[in-house]
């Protein structure tokens, strides 16, 4: 189920009518129902799969936390980890993997096997990344001392499949989600007025802008090569704010629904484009997976007090796998080396500059945004081929003839949605909106339902990163 | 816990409120604009019930035609009007409908005031419907296309139009996507049994003789024939055949189930209704499979659906065996797929078997028709690239 679908709307009140309606000590039972109940509306084949890695995991971090012998931990810790990653690597990346190949063709051949060729080809469990992260996280940091583990298997399946965060983030620890799950709450109406703010603000920027940026953008990539210089840079332009107003609109929306069940989940982005550098844009840009990278993956390889040489290979290996965890595919590959190369000249090169200047500040911000806009290309192309078509359009070297066609609506829509996440609002909206005049409030509420019902985008697009 | 509701009950007043002055705003301004952008047929739906005696609702089959060489390019239903000139013939054509589409359009009925409301027609309209056996296939049935039509079937409906307008930017529709649907298609291939078996739901015993278990170890042979003396071209066409013909209906097919959905929203509407069998390509069925195989999955399913049209009580026109889609092979448009897009002379014949059904007892012998438009008419016309193709055919014995 997305949270941009009518059955969501419906979904929701009735969870949270009977969560509340129930006595205390089983309304953690009614939310993993209704969690799993959210995830197989999709497919009931993936609940299963869900179900059985967070089985393997719960299980993992049990054994390792009653042995004392490190050698033991340690194999538990590694076959939990392989397990997810194993799952991750069937579900998603086998079949880029195969390519071709005459395994994968024998493969499907097979009446045993032809499923999964089948799956991998078309289909990825929704949101298996961001699950699997945060089940990982958990082993981690009970493996680390940092958790004890939870006793209760159906209380660790609502820590994993907690249906808010399930399927694109933010990818929460356990520590923080895991005591929110079960604390006593009554509801608090500045909880849930707080919640429908950033419910509404967050589908006013995934329907009304991010939905219709894509049509456009997806225009313009169904055949580059007809579009002329400044059609392409406005197409790129255009695509970094899809994205970003897609995941950020779902990410308030996350927040939004938790915070009906009183549950306060972390921001996952912090007006990225204010970043003066590469560095500090992924510290503001889907920080829940950041995090979760310096966590797991950048401190343990050696992180940044070992030097330069380390710090470049933990980097590099960060973003490598970031461009992988983000998609199944080689464009993905170079979108992730490439943040790696500006993250390390901006952090080696770049940093060293220094003038004092509100110009050269605004220079820096531009700079940023314009490094992160032209890598997304690669984010955005289905093959190498197409990227590199593009870059040469951007660069003038094969101008088309057509101009790529954005109604007035469309930039009056980014515009009201960019002002008002980076030149007026300081706090979370939700925060923000509370501080308005009451007439000022509520003429932008009129504003965002009018524009969601009037105009949304009609492209049939999921959130950009459900599918990862 | 009372106070947070009464809170949001509210608001939610105030957001009724605001929806319904949208709703008018958005109706004057802009809803127009919209079903020209997002829902081509639909007024066209709405002036066919308006303004129609008969309406005919089809696909592509009703107005194809070859363009370098079908002089004569009316449509089934141009020449129905043409043989019946004393009723408003009103058509509606979307390539790529089906009957799930088709019922949805009935939703825009003048006598249907809310989805769930039916009065009595009084001015006796005919509804008359193109089926087309290949529609109910796995091939159709899971196309690429369909979210988009879905999209545009939003349309056709009399609820609020902002209602509407709201469920397309929250995608309220069938909206799984080309690679979504191509899995389940590739599913079905693979998993679903149309190898030998008895079949009784069609009033008699029928048996299906087939050595191959699925569409995939059937289409994986014909991909696997090494035989120096088969074109390529015949090799795809067969391929694409069994892609399209091979199933087995049932109660449980989706199309099935809508084509009844659509006798009983007529039945309550007192509107009269004519399935009309469309001819498929049973030539080249026969020619690429030896007359065995694949014919008889494309006889029982005209069976089945014959069958459940009587028992539903539905006037038909039948044109499974229409002699002239029979006679020659080229009178099929389209000679690289398994279409049913015909020549001049399928389409006026068609057409001519609908007068008869819709004229019944009354019926007479027609004139011949000679449309004023176009040149000199030639029913016999040849069609170069189609006997082109058939040329190829000929250079196989047989493909099994």
């Amino acid at each position: 189920m997305l949270f941009n679908s009518v059955e969501f709307w419906f979904f929701l009140p009735i969870v949270w009518l009977v969560y509340f309606v129930m006595p205390f000590k089983i309304r953690w039972v009614w939310l993993l129902i209704a969690s799993y109940y959210f995830y197989s509306y999709w497919k009931l084949e993936f609940a299963g799969l869900m179900l059985f890695t967070s089985f393997l995991d719960w299980f993992a971090a049990k054994q390792l936390h009653k042995s004392e012998i490190k050698w033991k931990r340690l194999t538990w810790l590694w076959l939990a980890i392989l397990s997810d990653i194993g799952m991750l690597f069937l579900f998603k990346y086998f079949n880029f993997a195969l390519g071709d190949s005459n395994l994968a063709k024998s493969m499907y051949q097979s009446q045993w096997t032809a499923w999964i060729i089948e799956l991998g080809k078309y289909t990825i469990p929704a949101g298996i990344s961001f699950y699997t992260f945060q089940s990982i996280s958990y082993v981690v940091d009970v493996y680390r001392g940092d958790e004890t583990p939870e006793k209760s298997l159906p209380k660790f399946l609502l820590y994993v499949s907690f249906f808010p965060q399930l399927v694109a983030g933010p990818i929460e620890r356990f520590g923080r989600l895991h005591s929110q799950l079960f604390a006593q709450y009554s509801p608090r109406w500045e909880d849930v007025r707080n919640g429908l703010r950033l419910l509404i603000f967050g589908l006013f920027l995934k329907v009304a802008i991010a939905d219709n940026l894509a049509g456009v953008v997806d225009d313009f990539y169904a055949n580059p090569s007809k579009y002329n210089l400044l059609s392409t840079w406005v197409a790129t332009f255009l695509f970094t704010f899809q994205v970003y107003l897609d995941f950020f609109g779902y990410s308030l929306l996350a927040q939004g629904a938790a915070l009906l069940f009183g549950i306060h989940l972390m921001d996952n982005f912090n007006k990225p484009f204010l970043a003066k550098s590469i560095p500090e844009f992924w510290h503001r840009w889907h920080i829940s997976l950041s995090t979760w990278f310096r966590d797991y993956v950048f401190i343990p390889v050696g992180g940044n007090k070992n030097g330069p040489v380390v710090l470049a290979f933990a980097v590099m290996l960060v973003f490598f796998t970031s461009g992988l965890w983000h998609g199944a595919n080689i464009t993905m590959i170079y979108f992730g080396l490439s943040q790696g190369f500006l993250y390390l000249f901006d952090r080696f090169i770049f940093k060293n500059i220094q003038i004092q200047s509100v110009v050269w500040e605004r220079f820096k911000q531009i700079k940023t945004g314009l490094f992160f806009m032209i890598t997304l290309v690669f984010f955005r192309s289905g093959t190498i081929e197409q990227a590199k078509l593009v870059y040469k359009q951007m660069l003038g070297s094969n101008l088309g003839i057509e101009n790529i066609h954005v109604g007035l609506l469309i930039w009056l829509f980014l515009i009201v949605g960019v002002v008002l996440d980076n030149n007026i609002m300081k706090e979370r909206a939700d925060s923000w909106l509370g501080k308005l005049p009451f007439i000022a409030r509520w003429s932008l509420y009129v504003f965002f339902i009018g524009s969601i019902a009037m105009f949304g985008g009609a492209v049939n697009h999921p959130f950009v990163y459900f599918q990862f | 816990m009372k106070t947070i509701l009464i809170h949001i009950a509210i608001r939610l007043g105030f957001v009724a409120i605001v929806f319904i002055g949208f709703n008018f705003i958005y109706q004057k301004e802009f809803y127009a604009s919209d079903v020209q952008k997002y829902s081509m047929v639909k007024n066209r739906i709405d002036s066919a019930f308006h303004n129609g005696d008969i309406v005919y609702l089809g696909e592509s089959s009703n107005t194809s035609y070859n363009p370098w060489t079908d002089t004569l390019k009316e449509s089934i239903s141009d020449f129905l009007q043409l043989y019946i000139p004393s009723q408003k013939v009103e058509a509606v054509t979307h390539e790529s409908y089906h009957p799930g589409l088709f019922k949805q359009m009935l939703n825009l009925q003048p006598n249907i005031h809310l989805p769930w409301e039916f009065m009595a027609s009084h001015d006796d309209q005919t509804i008359i419907l193109g089926v087309n056996i290949r529609t109910c296939g796995p091939t159709a049935v899971f196309s690429g296309n369909e979210a988009s039509n879905q999209q545009e079937a939003l349309f056709y409906s009399k609820r609020p139009s902002l209602l509407t307008r709201l469920f397309l930017s929250l995608k309220y529709y069938d909206h799984r996507d080309a690679l979504e649907m191509e899995r389940l298609k590739f599913q079905w291939w693979r998993s679903v049994d149309i190898s030998g078996k008895y079949l009784s739901n069609i009033g008699q015993d029928y048996y299906i003789s087939n050595k191959y278990k699925t569409v995939k170890t059937w289409i994986d042979a014909l991909a696997s024939d090494q035989r120096p003396e088969l074109p390529v071209q015949v090799k795809n066409m067969a391929d694409a055949y069994v892609k399209e013909f091979a199933f087995l209906l049932d109660d449980d097919n989706v199309r099935v189930q809508d084509l009844k959905e659509i006798v009983s929203i007529c039945n309550k509407l007192s509107l009269r209704l004519i399935f009309h069998i469309l001819p498929p390509n049973k030539q080249h069925a026969n020619a690429l499979f030896n007359h065995c195989e694949l014919i008889q999955y494309l006889d029982y399913n005209y069976l089945f659906l014959k069958k459940r049209f009587s028992e539903w009580g539905v006037t038909v026109v039948d044109n499974y065996n229409l002699p002239e889609a029979n006679e020659k092979v080229s009178r099929f448009t389209d000679q690289w797929y398994p279409t049913e897009h015909y020549d001049a002379t399928i389409r006026k014949a068609i057409a001519k078997s609908l007068v008869s059904v819709i004229e019944g007892q009354n019926s007479r012998t027609l004139k011949e028709v000679f449309p004023t438009r176009n040149n000199e008419p030639n029913f016999n016309i040849k069609m170069p690239y189609s006997d082109s193709l058939i040329g190829v055919w000929k250079q196989v014995k047989w493909l099994k």
